[in-house]
């Protein structure tokens, strides 16, 4: 597990003017999960086209949207807006950036995915430096200029959360510009975890995952992010974070997680009653006024629920993992054509 | 030499074996070439962060016997070694490590007993050069547990120095870490098994990706094994065992609660309540898997309920 790699952020400096040489042999799709959150579509779109003009043309933008998304993009090619192919998609509002996310990666075509927020389009600086940053990375992210200035005890307690669980540090995981691999992006956002996360999974899975600096008006949170400062927010993330934590960590073998819970409540219980039983056979005490008695039982019971829980998880593992393959060939090399294809 | 069918398949999972990959790819062509010289070896890279795919690239263009696997990303052991098995072409399989502690002077010994007509040879270190508390003790320990707990006593489950049959092997569902165990779970096949002494060298490159908390791993994996192979036999019967006992301890405490004074009667009830409570979690439970265990049937490829008429 790639995990006790050090974060790493790369440097502001030295962008290239590379052009569409960055991106000669890979498609792209612009994933815009927030695009309820923009007020001018057409203004939006247009600052995009000429932001990526000379570096990239997209095979598509899709816009995940609330009802009247559709209208909203209709009125915009109605105007004469040609550029690439506009896929809109309508959510419920209640389906969240989340859920919207994974609507938007389940539709993407391209090679790459760039995902970009919906309240404030990026310059062309960002998005040659997100494609420069790309290089052998399979998923870098934003990091606003200013991540590290702003501080306090909330942030400094995720921080240190992801550092504890996760082996690594994310300086920004709040900023919406991220570009990658599409399979890398699916695969992550699969879990249906907050799309927050999803650098977090990748890397968890073994995937490069890099950080790179952007300017700080453009990854500046939304003014509804969920860094909104109510504890309510904050605490939800939190745990989320862990069953995140819980879910990457034992999803193979979810007895691993479970008999550690019950094997000890399992043991008190036998420690109790096997105490009660022995003083009962030496005539120490009775059992009819131990109420100890009852709570050894109940952690035996208890026990034994949690552990039999994790049998039936290992059950379903292997139901479901005996006819899938559990890997993902990059490539085969041998001088054999026929294993070359393979 | 043509695309024909190879004698045998080497299968070498690698992370991180920059130092000792060439070598092994030396060692294996010296050992195995005079007795099968149509092998193929296949070296699963495992997403290696240094050099060693780079190294595997520039062999394999030279030498077509030599197959070399990139994932995209780390997946594990058991997954590389479950593609190796999948890409394996040859009628009998011998699984390595790539770390150079397996000695691959010994692979014509494995291959030769199950020529012999075994499903399964499994090697076992013959003076092993590791620590004795962190690795070799763990390992007895560990070894006379899985004997007991699965019936198929195997000196040395660690060692990663086997060959199989390839109908067999590739017959094992290999998930998570339960490449230690393909013997095992190779139990409902109805295999044959041999033991053979091998050679063991001390690390000379990298780390081993090993340690004692593998303890802790093990047993638990191990409970989930032996679940695995009663589910293999008899699905309904998972939990049929800890059934009987809570069953008969709700009747021994309802009993207890009828004829027992005032005092106990509370007591009693209350503990046949809680030991009920189990016993419906209990049959919950084994429906639950009984019902997975249609589902996965009727999902498995092999096993249509039907056949197309001519």
């Amino acid at each position: 597990m790639a995990l006790s790699k050090a974060a790493t952020v790369q440097s502001m400096t030295s962008v290239p003017d590379a052009g569409e040489t960055l991106m000669t042999d890979r498609t792209l799709s612009v994933v815009v999960a927030t695009f309820g959150e923009c007020e001018d579509a057409k203004a939006f779109l247009e600052t995009y086209r000429d932001a990526m003009s000379g570096i990239v043309t997209p095979l598509e933008i899709i816009l995940v949207g609330e009802e009247g998304t559709r209208d909203r993009v209709a009125k915009v090619r109605d105007g004469g807006f040609d550029w690439c192919e506009l896929v809109p998609v309508e959510t419920s509002f209640a389906a969240g950036e989340d859920e919207a996310t994974k609507l938007a990666l389940a539709r993407a075509r391209g090679d790459l995915v760039l995902a970009v927020p919906g309240r404030k389009a990026g310059s062309a600086a960002t998005i040659r430096r997100l494609l420069e940053g790309l290089g052998e990375n399979d998923l870098v992210v934003g990091v606003s200029e200013d991540a590290q200035k702003s501080g306090g005890l909330r942030k400094n307690v995720l921080h240190w959360a992801i550092r504890k669980m996760f082996g690594r540090d994310y300086q920004d995981l709040f900023c919406r510009f991220r570009l990658g691999k599409r399979s890398v992006f699916t695969e992550s956002a699969a879990l249906g975890v907050r799309q927050h996360f999803i650098p977090l999974v990748a890397d968890w899975r073994g995937y490069n995952v890099s950080e790179l600096p952007i300017p700080a008006e453009e990854a500046r949170l939304p003014a509804l992010s969920v860094w909104h400062p109510r504890l309510r927010w904050h605490y939800r993330a939190l745990i989320d974070l862990l069953m995140l934590f819980v879910v990457l960590k034992f999803l193979d073998r979810p007895l691993r997680f479970f008999s550690a819970i019950g094997a000890p409540i399992f043991g008190l219980g036998c420690l109790i009653t096997g105490y009660l039983v022995i003083a009962r056979l030496l005539q120490l005490t009775t059992l009819a006024d131990r109420p100890l008695l009852t709570f050894g039982v109940l952690m035996i019971v208890l026990g034994v629920q949690v552990i039999a829980i994790g049998l039936v998880g290992e059950i379903i593992v292997y139901t479901s993992n005996r006819r899938s393959k559990s890997y993902e060939i990059d490539r085969i090399v041998s001088l054999n054509p026929d294993r070359s294809s393979e | 030499m043509g695309h024909r069918r190879p004698d045998i398949s080497i299968i070498v999972p690698a992370y991180n074996e920059e130092g000792a990959i060439a070598l092994l790819y030396e060692q294996v062509v010296a050992n195995v070439e005079p007795d099968f010289p149509n092998f193929e070896l296949i070296v699963v890279d495992d997403g290696s962060k240094d050099r060693t795919f780079e190294i595997l690239e520039e062999l394999a263009q030279k030498d077509e016997r030599l197959v070399v696997v990139k994932f995209l990303r780390n997946f594990g052991q058991t997954p590389s070694m479950a593609a190796g098995i999948d890409l394996a072409r040859g009628p009998i399989l011998v699984t390595l490590d790539a770390d150079l502690q397996n000695d691959p002077a010994d692979i014509p010994a494995l291959v030769a007993k199950v020529k012999e007509g075994y499903d399964l040879a499994v090697g076992y270190r013959i003076r092993r050069q590791d620590k004795f508390f962190t690795r070799k003790l763990p390992s007895i320990i560990a070894n006379r547990l899985i004997g007991k707990v699965t019936g198929l006593p195997i000196r040395d489950n660690g060692c990663s120095l086997k060959a199989y049959r390839a109908e067999v092997i590739k017959r094992v569902p290999l998930y998570s870490d339960m490449h230690r165990f393909i013997p095992s779970m190779s139990i409902p096949s109805g295999v044959s098994v041999a033991e053979v002494g091998v050679r063991h060298h001390a690390r000379q490159f990298g780390e081993s990706k090993y340690g004692l908390f593998r303890i802790y791993r093990v047993f638990f994996d191990l409970l989930a094994v032996r679940l695995i192979l009663t589910f293999s036999a008899r699905p309904l019967a998972c939990f049929s065992g800890l059934f009987a006992i809570s069953f008969a301890a709700t009747a021994g405490f309802v009993i207890a609660a009828l004829t027992s004074n005032a005092d106990s009667n509370v007591v009693f009830s209350t503990l046949a309540v809680l030991s009920g409570s189990l016993t419906v979690f209990l049959v919950s439970a084994g429906v639950i898997v009984g019902l997975m265990q249609d589902g996965a049937r009727t999902r498995a490829p092999d096993t249509r309920q039907y056949s197309v008429a001519d």
